[in-house]
């Protein structure tokens, strides 16, 4: 397992956001977070990179356990994140925005190649301020920055959202692509749509407890799932 | 026309060293989004640090180390401030922050004064050996057209380090987005220190260099700080380009201002500012912006 996440309990403001979440990934392995808004898919995935405390519970990445550890030595580590709201640093090219997430700046060129292989879109744009991009090219920034880090797992936060069909396409291009790398994903998302295409393994999140692990095919055939998802 | 002439040049000197103190402080506002209400004594302590070097080392060549050298300490005490004080307070309500930086605006000031003593420290010498250069028939110090020079070469400087280099990349990134700085795994921290350091060194170099042409004394903290403020706003909070424009347009008053209604020099400047939130109310060159 690359990522294993262990009873994680979080609490905001006094608010119990997660209760026990329990999770794993394996390497190579994409698996799918899916749960409606506000069952805890966020807050999950911003644990783990630390952005939120956790408040009991652990974290264990690559062997190592990264609870409560500096986000930005748990992205060198080799975690890469890509936020529900892109959050590309608008003032900067596309160029500088992949740039700024390589570690060592003598892989540089190599890093910025195979970021653009795997979306070449972004290869034309690159001297573009991000802030001009369109919503669908900000995502792909965001994956492509976070790749950039030389991941061994991604976290994808609600990678679809918003994208029209023909970019939701290209995103699944893109993503096989990261697969083959031998890259970990994690996607957390509120569609299910996507699981057929993508997904090797499911987690269900609802009231931040985790109440269904299976296949896509298991999920997609069960009645309970469908029920949670649909919330009624 | 000769003299419309020195009142530019004139105007330029001021602009030049508002322009190195607000820079320092509009730079650090923008990436910690920390009000630096300190950011003033350090232009003071710059100033009686570069007097009391270059009054023990006029008659030799050393003179000169005193303006590196007193940025130089300037700007370690400002990374001390940040790595041991500051550094409690970021995101935290802006009522912390300055009252924190108020606060340690009055340490300095009495510190500056327990060190140096109430007494100004005059180094007029070096002004006057810089002599005199004629243009077009009129005398004009040297010593003004070397700030001029020198503020502008760090203006380059700043540019450079901000918009070709790697450094300048990652402050631009944290400035934009903390959260997502870090989660590319830039250890934000240290982006933080740096950015004190060169907004000290900043504060401290303005301070040396206008001493020997007027003094270091007790007050020119307070008048520092609220002409850089006044320039950082017109210019627009968080803009290196907006406290260029801000700082020639405030130095350009000032020195006609002098002479023509020396009642209401002041008035003017914040009548300026007045006007610029009247039509541009984020400033000249400024965007939004959020408190880290």
């Amino acid at each position: 397992m690359i990522l294993e996440v262990k009873s994680v309990h979080v609490e905001l403001n006094g608010v119990r956001i997660l209760r026990g979440v329990s999770l794993s990934v394996g390497r190579g392995e994409i698996v799918m977070l899916i749960g409606r808004n506000g069952a805890g898919k966020t807050t999950t995935i911003k644990s783990i990179m630390g952005l939120v405390p956790v408040k009991s519970g652990r974290i264990v990445f690559d062997g190592r356990d990264i609870t409560g550890m500096k986000t930005h030595k748990i992205a060198r580590m080799g975690i890469g994140y890509a936020p529900e709201d892109r959050r590309v640093f608008a003032d900067l090219t596309v160029e500088e925005n992949i740039e700024i997430a390589i570690g060592n700046p003598s892989e540089r060129d190599e890093i910025l190649r195979e970021v653009y292989t795997i979306f070449p879109d972004l290869k034309r744009l690159a001297s573009r301020r991000s802030g001009y991009l369109s919503g669908g090219e900000q995502k792909m920034l965001a994956i492509a920055r976070a790749l950039a880090l030389k991941p061994k797992l991604l976290l994808l936060d609600e990678p679809f959202e918003g994208l029209a069909p023909l970019v939701v396409r290209r995103l699944y291009e893109s993503i096989w692509k990261i697969r083959e790398k031998g890259i970990s994903i994690l996607i957390a998302e509120s569609n299910i749509t996507h699981v057929p295409k993508l997904a090797d393994r499911v987690y269900v999140i609802e009231r931040g407890e985790i109440v269904f692990e299976g296949s896509p095919e298991e999920t997609l055939k069960s009645e309970r799932v469908l029920k949670i998802l649909r919330g009624y | 026309m000769m003299w419309m002439l020195r009142f530019i040049l004139d105007g330029f000197f001021y602009a030049s060293i508002l322009f190195l103190i607000s820079s320092g402080l509009t730079l650090i506002f923008s990436v910690a989004g920390i009000i630096n209400l300190a950011h003033g004594c350090l232009y003071m302590l710059g100033a009686y640090i570069a007097a009391t070097l270059i009054k023990s080392l006029i008659d030799t060549p050393y003179a000169i180390l005193a303006f590196p050298v007193a940025a130089f300490i300037v700007g370690l005490l400002g990374l001390f401030i940040e790595r041991f004080i500051i550094r409690w307070i970021y995101g935290r309500d802006l009522v912390y922050q300055l009252l924190l930086t108020f606060g340690l605006a009055l340490i300095l000031s009495d510190i500056t004064r327990i060190v140096f003593g109430t007494e100004p420290i005059y180094v007029t010498k070096l002004y006057i050996n810089t002599g005199v250069i004629d243009i077009l028939g009129s005398f004009y110090p040297v010593y003004n057209f070397i700030v001029i020079i020198v503020s502008l070469i760090i203006g380059c400087l700043i540019w450079i380090i901000l918009y070709k280099t790697r450094i300048g990349m990652m402050i631009r990134a944290c400035a934009l987005d903390r959260e997502m700085s870090e989660a590319i795994g830039l250890n934000t921290g240290n982006v933080f220190s740096l950015t004190f350091l060169m907004g000290a060194i900043l504060a401290g170099i303005s301070g040396a260099l206008v001493v020997p042409q007027s003094a270091a004394m007790l007050g020119i903290d307070a008048d520092a700080l609220v002409e850089s403020f006044i320039v950082i706003v017109i210019g627009g909070v968080g803009s290196i380009k907006g406290a260029f424009i801000g700082s020639l347009l405030i130095g350009l008053i000032r020195s006609f201002g002098i002479v023509f209604f020396p009642e209401i020099e002041l008035a003017i400047a914040y009548l300026v500012m007045i006007v610029v939130l009247l039509v541009r109310p984020r400033g000249l060159f400024g965007r939004e912006f959020r408190v880290a």
